[in-house]
């Protein structure tokens, strides 16, 4: 059970909270990123674009450097220009890394599903294959991660064979991977400051997705840490996750931001900095809120539901 | 050593019941945390293994079928389950052994005292996701304990305040009057720049 990897976009601001220009700034990097996607690992990469792929490169850009901001047209949005973040080493290597993880996914899922199942990551491996092939070319010092993501892939999926019982250990498997992308290529307190995020951002998102599908994993038999810790106890009225399950995964994800909140104050000193935090104080605890309370993202992503969920969840009484 | 019904204020004829809830007032009263930071830290620990050694003798007296008084300074560790002796590594911070004898609890002794303490030891080690479910069977199985309800509760309070340092979402903190004044001049200021008034006298 991989999560949906970055697909569902669990990591997102709380966008009520932001300052006008934080939120300006933030769909520049977002946009950025998307046309780095374009430029890095072709022009079909770009619908790999998520809320989680532009927290990496925001936390990248705030580690590395601070890109131009300017004022582009696109071809999804052509009547108003947009602000974006310039190409720049960060939103390089996060389209590229974008690119590794959607491969990683594709040979993660052929080798876990049987029968029909499968045709789905057949078919998409004339999509995904180019675009690794061009990433590797482009950004040739990249290479390597895909085979540190495969690894802790494979030992990822050892644990769920294996039926662990606690979700404890896949999840910091998780978190290693994603601790390795966020620290890539940097070093020092850097690389240091950058793995702790990615830990705690690869904590929260394997958690985020096994509470969501919880109910489904159950139904279709598939392995879930939640369902194994909980047992009997996981499934209350109407096949839904019982409370008792909702409260302590409410509770226990919050606890567990705390580390990841020490480390995004180690972030230097700067207004996108703000972006951050805002993320981990309060888009990551609404997520958890919002997951638990039935109003997952789901399927719906993009810029577009940023925006119409975010009153919805102001009035919610989520708010810490 | 003293005689560990007096020990806990409880008589000889007490229930089991009766002998518990004793123990756990004590318990709560001596409780380290009461004491932390303060002269009388070490006074509270004594009196602590004091209620501990008590409540473990009275155990081993009415599971073993009347043992004679002078056999509880020695109680056995092998096979039975000694919450109390868990309890007391734990506060000694000696978790590695505490998470030895939890684990080797028979399975049928595994009620809620032991899913409690189990999921504190895995706070401990930072395990979240497993104490929280933990701690929330201890209650389940014993709804009316206090304790168990307690910690569920500290977890609770702890989760809640995540985030609360950051700039809050009501933004009612923000208010006060300088900013009230400030607001208003700005807002008068807008104001006569579109050619209306707001505060009259400038």
């Amino acid at each position: 059970m991989l999560p949906g990897v970055f697909m569902f976009g669990y990591v997102r601001p709380y966008v009520p909270s932001l300052r006008v220009r934080e939120y300006e700034w933030y769909r520049a990097v977002y946009c950025g990123l998307c046309r780095a996607m374009g430029q890095v690992s072709g022009q079909g990469s770009r619908f790999l674009l998520s809320y989680d792929f532009a927290f990496l490169a925001l936390v990248r850009i705030l580690l590395t450097e601070t890109p131009q901001f300017t004022r582009h047209r696109c071809p999804a949005h052509p009547i108003h220009t947009r602000l974006m973040a310039e190409e720049c080493p960060a939103l390089r290597y996060s389209a590229a890394a974008a690119a590794y993880l959607a491969e990683a996914k594709r040979l993660d899922d052929y080798s876990d599903e049987t029968g029909p199942a499968r045709m789905r990551p057949i078919l998409l491996s004339p999509v995904t294959l180019p675009m690794v092939h061009l990433a590797r070319k482009r950004e040739p010092d990249t290479a390597v991660l895909s085979d540190s993501i495969r690894r802790h892939l494979e030992q990822l999926s050892a644990l769920e064979k294996a039926g662990c019982a606690s979700p404890e250990e896949p999840a910091q498997v998780f978190g290693n991977l994603l601790g390795e992308l966020f620290s890539f290529g940097l070093t020092g307190s850097s690389a240091a400051v950058a793995r702790s995020i990615g830990v705690g951002t690869g904590r929260f998102i394997y958690l985020c997705d096994a509470m969501d599908d919880l109910a489904e994993d159950l139904r279709k038999g598939r392995y879930n840490p939640l369902a194994m810790l909980w047992g009997d106890m996981a499934l209350g009225d109407g096949g839904k996750p019982s409370e008792p399950v909702k409260s302590a995964f409410a509770d226990a994800a919050r606890i567990d931001l705390e580390k990841l909140g020490l480390a995004a104050e180690l972030l230097p000193q700067d207004p996108l900095t703000e972006i951050v935090k805002n993320i981990v104080y309060l888009g990551m605890p609404d997520m958890v809120m919002r997951i638990v309370e039935g109003r997952s993202p789901g399927s719906s992503h993009g810029l577009h539901s940023l925006q119409k969920a975010a009153p919805e969840s102001s009035t919610s009484g989520s708010q810490i | 050593m003293k005689d560990p019904y007096s020990v806990l204020g409880v008589s000889r004829s007490a229930t089991d019941d009766e002998i518990k809830k004793a123990y756990r007032d004590l318990a709560r009263k001596y409780h380290p945390d009461n004491y932390a930071n303060t002269d009388l830290a070490d006074v509270a620990e004594e009196k602590m293994k004091e209620i501990n050694e008590a409540y473990e003798a009275v155990q081993q007296e009415r599971k073993g079928g009347g043992r004679t008084s002078s056999t509880y300074s020695s109680y056995s560790t092998s096979g039975t389950t000694s919450f109390p002796q868990i309890r007391e590594l734990i506060r000694n911070g000696q978790y590695a052994e505490a998470e030895l004898k939890i684990d080797a609890t028979p399975a049928g002794d595994r009620g809620a005292e032991w899913n409690y303490l189990k999921g504190c030891l895995l706070v401990q080690r930072g395990y979240y996701y497993d104490a929280l479910k933990y701690i929330e069977v201890a209650c389940y199985l014993d709804p009316e304990n206090a304790e168990y309800r307690e910690a569920k509760n500290r977890m609770h309070v702890r989760s809640a305040s995540f985030g609360s340092p950051y700039r809050t979402s009501s933004g009612a903190s923000d208010i006060d009057c300088c900013g009230l004044c400030t607001n208003l001049i700005c807002a008068d200021a807008c104001c006569e720049c579109c050619g209306g008034d707001l505060i009259s006298c400038c």
